[in-house]
């Protein structure tokens, strides 16, 4: 889980981080871009400001200079250059403090020049009307006094301080413009270099996280390959252990049928004594043990591959429990054990009989092995339950210990391998009969107490012609 | 009674037909199924005891052939088998007309009672 969620957040972050960097890139050089347009228009304005500041100074000096030619002369002509000055003032001015407008410093610049202006026009006025009237005496009165120089002096010093000042803006703004150039020059770099290493590690994360995921797959297509090769295994097992099971069955044929001719009464093979009469009925005895083991196998073998076939029909239970004492009456007279159906109703069921028949040899077999000599007692029933059938095997035998219990219906197991030795048995017995009661629908488990005796239950559903028969 | 004993393992043919002359019975033997067939079609027997595993020519092939050209119903066919032929398969042979199945090992008494049902 906590692999999956820091894959994911890598990814993320390995994605965004690069995306938000990059865009920081774009916003900061985007703003320094328009920071450059903008200063190179303020340069062409400043030089506009200092172009239309010498330009009228010029003109200014052009007033004078008419004025002068005229007053020495007195031909009208020389008051030509005078006369364009003149005209031409007032829109220069206007235009220098429209172009000021945003400058405090250069509109109060300009309210002072504009008094020294007009001071110094009226002067050159005053002159030339006083040239005109031939009033030389007031003119060079006029000249005595220094009043028009200072006043133009003045005006010269008002005009260079309007250009030092958009000098000094100029230089200011072209320090903001290196140091935002230098601000953008880190942010691309460092930005750039942020992307560019997430983006490399992010790539390696997600590489790293493939490979895994490869060499997951391929663990996975190997995995499919051995189950594949289990299978066919298990296919070989079989057939080999149904071989196995046929050699093995092939010589019992012949060894029974002799030890079964040779036990006869007026044997075709000639009369034994009773020593031979008695070790030929232990080898008759073990040849059948032998036989019910390789069917037990073969059975298990079946059961673990789920393979068991079945076929239901209906049939009566009680009438049923009583062929199982039927069948295995001789057994039971012969270890003098009372076996008996206590079964009282009568029940119809819909299940396998030969399967169902399977079960109870293997029960009763159970039961007769652990019974006490001479007064053993085992009782077969079956009630009706919530549309099931409980069937019992129920015996007085030496019990069995509650730890040991859950055990039984593993396979090869037995109670202790003191026991095993006693009864001889596969340990296959409980293992078949509860695949086939839950093969069949139904459940089984034992009650048990040790000296006292164990009873088996187990439960078959009643009529269960709905579920799909085997064919 | 006159019975005709296939089956391809010696011992038993030679166990079971000691057995069955012993009881009073002519007991023939063939060894394979091809064989057997060969006697059925030439001889008429009482009971035919057919094992069903054998090599090349099994006891399933016998009873196929003798349902194909309907001369089954004619003999009184036992079975028997080691286990290597499923309950399925058993159904069909008797289906097709084999008496009955005999599972290995055999017990004589029950063979003896079989055959004279």
């Amino acid at each position: 889980m906590f692999q999956v969620n820091s894959y994911t957040s890598w990814i993320i972050i390995g994605t965004l981080l690069p995306i938000i960097a990059f865009s920081i890139v774009s916003c900061v050089s985007f703003i320094s871009i328009n920071n450059l347009i903008e200063n190179e228009n303020w340069l062409s304005h400043t030089f506009t400001v200092i172009d239309k500041a010498d330009y009228f100074m010029k003109t200014m000096v052009d007033a004078e200079t008419g004025q002068r030619g005229y007053l020495i002369t007195g031909q009208e002509n020389f008051l030509e250059p005078y006369n364009s000055a003149t005209s031409q003032i007032d829109d220069q001015i206007k235009a220098l403090r429209q172009l000021t407008m945003d400058n405090p410093i250069q509109q109060s610049n300009m309210d002072r020049l504009e008094p020294l202006v007009k001071k110094r026009l009226d002067l050159l006025d005053l002159n030339i009307s006083l040239r005109k009237s031939n009033n030389a005496l007031d003119i060079v009165k006029n000249f005595d006094t220094t009043e028009g120089k200072k006043t133009m002096d003045e005006i010269r010093q008002v005009i260079e301080n309007m250009k030092n000042e958009e000098q000094q803006l100029l230089a200011k703004r072209n320090l903001d413009t290196q140091s935002a150039i230098h601000t953008t020059e880190y942010v691309i770099i460092l930005g750039t270099s942020i992307a560019v290493i997430l983006t490399v590690m992010t790539t390696l994360v997600v590489n790293k996280k493939l490979a895994e995921r490869q060499k997951l797959e391929r663990a996975n297509i190997e995995l499919q390959v051995q189950s594949q090769q289990l299978r066919e295994t298990d296919v070989a097992k079989e057939e080999f252990t149904t071989m196995i099971s046929h050699e093995l069955k092939t010589p019992l044929v012949t060894i029974s049928g002799y030890a079964e001719m040779l036990k006869e009464d007026n044997s075709i093979l000639g009369p034994l004594n009773s020593e031979q009469i008695d070790a030929v009925t232990k080898i008759s005895a073990e040849t059948t043990k032998l036989e019910r083991l390789i069917s037990d196998i073969m059975d298990a073998q079946k059961i673990d591959l789920e393979r068991m076939k079945f076929n239901k029909k209906e049939f009566g239970v009680k009438e049923f429990l009583d062929e199982q004492i039927q069948t295995h009456s001789k057994l039971m007279s012969d270890k003098k054990i009372l076996f008996v159906n206590t079964t009282d109703e009568k029940i119809n069921i819909v299940s396998d009989q030969y399967r169902l028949s399977q079960v109870f040899a293997n029960l009763i077999k159970n039961a007769v092995d652990f019974v006490p000599p001479n007064h053993g007692s085992i009782e077969i029933n079956a009630q009706r339950k919530n549309g099931h059938v409980v069937f019992y095997v129920k015996d007085n035998g030496s019990g069995i210990p509650k730890e040991k219990q859950d055990n039984l219906f593993k396979k090869f197991y037995q109670v202790d391998t003191s026991l095993k030795r006693r009864h001889g048995g596969t340990g296959l017995g409980l293992v078949i009969c509860k695949g086939i009661v839950e093969a069949l629908g139904g459940k089984i488990w034992l009650e048990s107490e040790v000296g006292k005796g164990t009873t088996i239950f187990f439960t078959l559903p009643k009529n269960d012609l709905n579920e799909k028969y085997d064919e | 009674m006159k019975i005709l004993l296939i089956d391809d393992n010696e011992s038993i043919t030679e166990m079971m037909s000691k057995y069955l002359t012993g009881k009073g019975h002519e007991c023939i033997v063939a060894n394979d199924g091809r064989n057997g067939l060969t006697m059925i079609e030439q001889e008429k027997f009482d009971v035919i005891l057919l094992d069903l595993a054998m090599p090349e020519f099994t006891g399933v092939d016998v009873i196929d052939h003798l349902y194909e050209n309907g001369k089954i119903k004619k003999h009184k066919i036992v079975l028997f088998t080691a286990s290597s032929v499923t309950d399925e398969e058993i159904q069909k042979l008797v289906k097709k007309g084999a008496h009955s199945c005999l599972k290995k090992p055999v017990k004589l008494e029950v063979l003896l009672k079989t055959i004279g049902a």
